[in-house]
């Protein structure tokens, strides 16, 4: 074999190197997800859902009222219960207007407003004598009378926020103020939110009720030496348990056995202690109207109308 | 087939096996290379992508979570829109855990249920992130949205990894392209490097082929260094040594050769197989006249006469034999061979055995040599012994004319033969010893020895056997002989004689004794001599060294020190290495100190005294270590007490020759010089005080003459600043650098003298108060008795009694003397004393104007009295007394001038110095501890010191009309109270008298210094309240107020006081009520100091001031709270309230 074709032989290897090199890989796609109409679970029990007024930021609101789904969930096998927050009132009020929750905890007012879009009155947060509102001042403020809260802003959860917003602006009206002329209403969206508003001053005071008050100085303990309750608004009946009327009368029985029985035991102590509540209570939806009523009577009567509900959309 | 194929394609030569190595390696590996880089880049962009994917995955999980607890499902697609945006995403959804699709980017999905089995496989499984699905261009993963313990949903994202995937082709396709271009560049090289590495085996192949031809020297040309060039130069290097070899064998072939063929010896190898001669060299024809052809073509049996064949064969069989079993020897024979013209020549034949390993037979190996002229020679001597005994009278002769002895006897000891000189040296004829025994020659004490001695020559024929004998001498004595005894034997060894020869060694022995008697002296002297001697080489080999030596060392023997050598004895090995260096260059040392050790490491100090003779070290050694330790001694003594000379705190001088030679430091201290040199080679009486120098020059002769130590005397001396000081001199003769001299001790007595003379002033003063005591008490009860009755008298006497002018005037003389005895009493220290505690400084103050009255009016009174109560113990009254009297001096020391006279007060605590003198004393009793300073001071006429030593003395006065005691009773006053005091005074500038009482903290708790101090005691505190007011009737009236409200309370007149009582109850009081206008601080000044103790304190501020005005006053400092003076009951209970609220 001579020069040349041994220099024949070297081009092929590098051409077939270059050829066989660039071969492009190929690669195989999965399957796309398959959609259907009904859930391929098989669906043994109906799912409702729980909704509470926002007490609390969503967060905070999963971690004390999740426990409470849980454990009525834990207890019977004919359907389950999803929580549901809302991010503020507005929003909680508009699905009870849009009929969208089974089960709520709505504020007394609500609870009673509930009515005309088709919820019952079934029950009812027991401590009646704790359901009262409070006005938070900063300690330093000097704020000793409510004279002091004339020109002044003060942040309130929502309008319709019964214990946290309408009561104290009776009580504040009530002792010489007038909520319309003197004060500027700041509608904040939550309770914590009302309190934070005091702290850093946004605020003259703030209003909202014994429960997240007591939960937003656990959380912040350091706050007890900046804040101080200035006032406090004679209770009210505590807020009220609804439910939408298309649910079946047996699991409205069955909730709220469980829920009216948790006091009685340890595990139902330790869930309701978190929700800082001793019990929940049957009540009669004519009696609860009633007394709900009593004050809305007083206050429309003092400021003319009533708030509205579910503005926000 | 196909390897075939390969190999005749790229085996056949080294280039292609080195292009197709190279190609293929560099093919091999940059395809590794290529495809690991590609499945790496793509592992990592799949990990990378899944990685984006979870973190995106968990972000959106986590900010979907407050839309799913709100179910705020319009807002969980705002953001699942908004998050699309981001790129990458093929698509993504938000399903609740029952799979139903809460929001997706294709919104008609919205409500729908997954159905797939990757997705129901997400569903029931573990809460936690998981890939569905990954291929090279998408990725499926999902994220749980987990609320505590409740899962609230699902969030799918599909990622598109095309990019990445496009990536790693391109990646693939640039790696393809560097392998192809490796290959060319490794071909190519490959390719150049053959061709030089074949070129080089080229040259190495034609090496060989020319090396087979046996053409050594032709190098082989080296074109490279590399591992052929190398083996290149190996090759040449060896076929040089090749060469060199073969020229070498060549060479020592023909040596051999040569030698062989001109060797007058010849050589032969015959083979015993063949019985022929296999090599025989050409001397051969020499030696039989045959040449090499025809000795070689001979029969063995032809070469060698009959005898000699027969003697051949004889040993032949033999020694083959002995081969066989491995043994080896040269062997050497005689025979007789035949030559050609008939003779026979006698050849002597050296031969040895072997084995021809390729015939197998034995061979020998021989060298024969012609001797049959030896042989001949041989015959010739033996004809010449026959001629020599005929001349052996002519020997006879030549035994006789010698000076040695010669002698034979035969073998029972008789004389057979004597020679003429021992005839002569012992006495005897011939005829009286021949036939003789010879003991008759012989001492008989040495005749057993002579009989021995033939012994032991019969035992041992013909080797002489040497003895001494002594000989009688013919003179007297003996002769001292050396002889050697020999046998003589016949032909048959039969013993026949013994000859002796001998000759006289007395006067050798002689002087062999004389010899060792003085070596043996001197050894003597050496070895017991106290001086160590030794003798050792330079290296440290030791010769000798005597019994001295090694006890100085403490060694057991002498032996010992040999063994170990010097070098261990030596302290300081470098003092051996100095001393060796001086013998080699001065060839001795003397007097050479070193420090050796002993066996047990003592030190010993030595003295070598060396001389040295080639590289020997002869030498003594004497131990010094006692003088040493005695000189050190001395040494330190003299060290000790010069230290003692130098450190006495007397100052210590010689004096010697009319001059000082010696002077201690303290004495240059004491006459106040900078050195020694000042005071050095001056007389001692120019420092003397003149008017002590005749006796001071008395009391030097005295010691000089009468060379007895003279006791102290005091004396003076002049300093050289010119200050004279009292001093104490003592002088004792002593010698100083052997001339005869005074030691003066001198010590300086002026400080002592002054406290002596204090002592006896204070013993004076002391006396005289004794005196003064005892008079007054005595003269106080005459003098009551005498008031008595003068009073009594006083009341007798009828109204307008003309002696009623008398007694009056008695009593009043009376009285006089009355306060007269009090101020005695109280100059003795034995007053009736009312001792309290009392605050100095308001007693001064109290009596201020008093004092200000007591002086004339042109001299005023400052007084600088301290803001603090300072507490003393004493008598009010005496106290105030000191101070009058003082004041009223200084007045009086002003005269009629304007002056002033200053009083303050303050406290402080001394120094033992100060206390020292306060106390007037040395060792005082005055405690250590605080105290409180009066001085009171003028700038009046001052006094001298004269004046001033007096000026305590009872009665002492400068005035025209002194007033008693004065200052006396001050003295006494003030040590009655364990005080002191110091007078400062200068002429026609004033004087200054300062006085310290110890200073005392009030005794009790609080309420004494409260008592003391106006404060009223408080309650115990529950809500107390302190009250801080300097009017007293205010805070009483507060009190009142307070405890009708039940409040505790303590109170203060002094705002100091209530400071400090706050400090110490601040936690217990609750609030302040304070007045605004005090003496001493003000309400503002009292608030900001409770303030720093409290910053919360609470504190009313009570003024009859508006509050406008109170709180324009109090400026920052405001109270919490005001009250207007005078105010109720109500009025402050109320405002209490609301302030402890």
């Amino acid at each position: 074999m001579n020069h040349q074709s041994t220099v024949q032989t070297y081009v092929a290897l590098v051409v077939s190197v270059l050829i066989f090199g660039c071969t492009k890989p190929s690669g195989s796609v999965p399957g796309t997800p398959i959609y259907g109409n009904e859930s391929a679970f098989r669906k043994s029990v109906p799912q409702y859902t729980f909704a509470v007024h926002p007490l609390h930021n969503s967060q905070y609101f999963f971690e004390v009222y999740q426990p409470l789904i849980s454990y009525i969930n834990k207890h019977t096998d004919e359907f389950t219960l999803r929580l549901e927050a809302s991010k503020d009132y507005a929003q909680f009020e508009n699905k009870l207007n849009d009929r969208i929750v089974e089960f709520a905890v709505p504020n007394p007012y609500q609870s009673v407003l509930s009515i005309e879009h088709g919820y019952s009155i079934v029950g009812k947060m027991g401590d009646d004598d704790r359901f009262y509102g409070i006005i938070v001042v900063r300690k330093d403020s000097r704020i000793t009378s409510v004279n002091d809260l004339r020109n002044s802003t003060i942040s309130f959860p929502s309008a319709t926020a019964l214990a946290a917003a309408m009561m104290p602006k009776y009580f504040l009206q009530s002792n010489g103020l007038n909520i319309a002329k003197d004060v500027n209403c700041s509608y904040v969206g939550t309770q914590e939110s009302s309190i934070m508003n005091v702290y850093l001053g946004k605020t003259k005071a703030g209003c909202t009720w014994p429960p997240p008050w007591e939960s937003f100085l656990e959380a912040h303990p350091e706050m007890n030496d900046a804040l101080t309750v200035q006032w406090r608004t004679e209770p009210l009946i505590n807020n009220g348990l609804v439910v939408r009327n298309d649910v079946p009368a047996r699991h409205t029985e069955i909730l709220t056995s469980l829920l009216y029985s948790m006091h009685t035991n340890d595990e139902g102590k330790a869930i309701l202690k978190k929700i800082k509540l001793s019990r929940y209570e049957p009540i009669a939806q004519k009696e609860y109207v009633s007394r709900v009523n009593t004050f809305m009577v007083k206050y429309r009567k003092m400021f003319g109308s009533l708030p509205e509900t579910g503005r926000k959309k | 087939m196909m390897a075939t194929l390969f190999t005749k394609l790229f085996g056949r030569t080294i280039r292609r096996q080195l292009i197709t190595g190279v190609a293929l390696v560099h093919l091999i590996l940059m395809s590794i290379f290529v495809y690991d880089m590609t499945v790496r880049q793509q592992m990592f962009l799949l990990e990378k992508s899944i990685d984006d994917a979870q973190y995106r995955g968990k972000i959106f999980a986590f900010t979907s979570k407050e839309f799913l607890r709100t179910n705020d499902l319009a807002g969980l697609q705002e953001l699942l829109n908004a998050y699309l945006q981001d790129h990458g995403v093929e698509y993504a959804m938000v399903v609740s855990a029952e799979g139903k699709v809460l929001s997706h980017s294709d919104e008609s999905k919205r409500g729908l249920f997954l159905r797939d089995s990757l997705s129901l496989a997400m569903l029931s499984g573990q809460r936690e992130f998981r890939v569905l699905s990954s291929t090279n261009s998408r990725i499926d993963v999902a994220v749980p949205i987990i609320e505590g313990e409740s899962l609230l949903g699902w969030v799918r994202i599909v990622n598109d990894l095309s990019a990445d995937q496009t990536q790693i082709e391109y990646v693939s396709r640039q790696g393809v392209i560097y392998t192809a271009i490796a290959i060319i560049v490794g071909t190519l090289f490959a390719f150049g490097l053959s061709l030089t590495m074949l070129r080089q085996l080229r040259h190495l192949l034609n090496g060989a082929t020319r090396a087979g031809n046996h053409q050594w020297n032709e190098k082989i040309p080296v074109i490279t260094e590399n591992e052929i060039g190398s083996v290149s130069k190996a090759f040449n290097l060896a076929m040089e040594k090749i060469a060199q070899q073969e020229e070498a064998l060549c060479e020592s072939e023909t040596t051999y050769r040569l030698m062989a063929e001109n060797a007058s010896d010849v050589i032969w190898i015959f083979d015993t197989g063949t019985r022929q001669f296999r090599y025989i060299s050409p001397s051969i024809v020499r030696l039989r006249g045959l040449s090499a052809e025809e000795a070689m073509q001979e029969r063995f049996e032809d070469s060698v006469t009959a005898e000699s064949l027969q003697y051949v064969e004889d040993v032949s069989s033999s020694r083959i034999e002995s081969f066989n079993k491995g043994e080896s020897h040269f062997y050497t024979d005689i025979i007789e061979q035949p030559c050609r013209n008939g003779s026979t020549v006698w050849v002597e034949m050296e031969s040895r055995y072997d084995r021809n390993e390729r015939t197998g037979h034995i061979e020998i190996f021989g060298i024969s040599r012609n001797i049959t002229q030896r042989r001949n020679a041989e015959r010739a001597l033996r004809e010449s012994e026959e001629q020599l005994l005929v001349s052996n009278s002519y020997l006879l002769s030549l035994v006789n004319s010698t000076s040695s002895y010669l002698v034979r006897t035969d073998m029972r000891g008789k004389y057979t033969y004597v020679n003429e000189p021992f005839i002569k040296k012992f006495g005897f004829r011939l005829d009286e010893l021949m036939g003789k025994d010879a003991a008759i020659t012989v001492c008989e004490e040495d005749l057993e020895l002579m009989n021995e001695t033939v012994v032991h020559c019969v035992q041992q024929p013909g080797v002489p056997v040497s003895v001494e004998l002594r000989k009688p001498n013919p003179a007297g004595g003996f002769f001292i002989t050396e002889w050697e005894f020999t046998l003589i034997s016949d032909a048959g060894g039969v013993p026949q004689e013994v000859q002796c020869v001998g000759r006289d060694i007395t006067e050798r022995r002689f002087i062999e004794k004389a010899l060792i008697d003085s070596e043996r002296k001197y050894r003597n002297l050496v070895e017991f001599s106290s001086v160590g001697v030794f003798q050792t080489t330079v290296s440290g080999e030791v010769l000798y060294v005597n019994n001295a030596i090694a006890d100085i060392l403490e060694y057991d023997s002498t032996e010992e020190i040999r063994a170990l050598g010097p070098f261990i004895m030596y302290k300081y090995l470098h003092q051996r290495e100095e001393m060796v260096r001086l013998l080699r260059a001065n060839g001795n040392v003397k007097n050479y100190e070193v420090t050796l050790l002993t066996k047990h490491h003592q030190e010993r100090f030595v003295v070598f005294n060396i001389v040295l003779s080639g590289d020997i070290l002869d030498g003594t050694l004497i131990d010094i270590s006692e003088r040493k330790r005695a000189e050190d001694a001395v040494r330190e003594n003299e060290e000790k007490y010069r230290g003692l000379v130098e450190n006495s705190p007397d100052a210590i001088a010689i004096y010697s020759e009319g001059r000082i030679v010696f002077v201690n430091n303290q004495c240059i201290s004491l006459m106040r010089v900078k050195s020694a040199e000042e005071l050095i080679g001056r007389s001692v009486i120019s420092f003397v005080h003149p008017e002590d120098r005749s006796r001071v020059i008395e009391r030097m002769k005295n010691v000089a003459v009468g060379g007895v130590p003279l006791p102290s005397e005091q004396e003076r001396f002049v300093l050289a600043d010119g200050e004279t000081i009292d001093v104490e001199v003592k002088a004792i003769p002593t010698v100083f650098d052997n001339n005869p001299a005074i030691q003066i001790i001198v010590r300086d007595i002026t400080e002592r003298k002054k406290n002596d003379q204090i002592i006896l002033d204070v013993q004076r003063r002391e006396s005289l108060g004794v005196l003064a005591g005892g008079i007054a008490h005595d003269f106080n009860n005459l003098l009551g008795v005498m008031m008595g009755n003068i009073s009594l008298a006083q009341h007798r006497l009828p109204p307008g009694d003309m002696a009623l002018k008398n007694i009056e005037r008695a009593k009043a003389a009376m009285d006089r003397a009355a306060i007269l005895v009090k101020q005695m009493l109280a100059y003795s220290g034995k007053g009736k004393f009312q001792i309290r505690e009392i605050d100095l400084v308001a007693l001064i103050k109290e009596h201020i104007d008093f004092f200000e009255v007591s002086l004339p009016k042109n001299v005023r009174l400052d007084s600088m009295l301290s803001s603090k109560p300072t507490y003393v113990k004493g008598d009010p009254a005496q106290i105030e007394q000191i101070v009058m009297n003082l004041i009223i001096n200084g007045g009086e020391a002003i005269g009629v001038k304007q002056g002033v006279v200053s009083i303050s007060i303050s406290s402080f605590v001394p120094t033992e110095e100060e206390l020292n003198e306060f106390g007037a004393l040395p060792n005082s009793v005055l405690k250590k501890g605080p105290y409180a300073l009066l001085k009171v001071a003028d700038n009046g006429e001052g006094m001298n010191d004269e004046t001033r030593k007096k000026i305590f003395d009872p009665f002492f006065t400068t005035k025209f009309v002194g007033r008693g005691l004065g200052l006396s009773a001050v003295l006494g006053i003030i040590r009655a109270n364990d005080g002191g005091i110091i007078i400062e005074s200068e002429e026609r500038k004033g004087t200054t008298f300062s006085i310290i009482l110890p200073l005392i903290h009030p005794t009790g708790t609080d309420a004494s210094l409260s008592a003391a101090l106006g404060v009223l005691p408080a309650k115990a505190p529950e809500t107390n309240i302190l009250v801080i007011d300097d009017e007293r009737d205010v805070v009483e009236m507060t009190i009142d107020i307070l405890e009708s409200g039940s409040y505790s309370h303590t109170s203060a007149i002094d705002p100091e006081i209530g400071i400090r009582i706050y400090q110490e109850h601040c936690s217990a009081i609750d609030a302040v009520i304070l007045d605004f206008s005090m003496p001493k601080l003000n309400g503002k000044e009292v608030i900001i100091e409770l303030r720093k103790i409290n910053p919360n304190v609470r504190v009313i501020i009570a003024s009859g001031y508006t509050e406008e005005e109170i709180f324009k006053l109090m400026g920052d400092e405001m109270p919490n709270a005001f009250i207007a003076k005078p105010y109720t009951q109500k009025d402050l209970l109320e405002l209490l309230k609301k302030v402890l609220k």
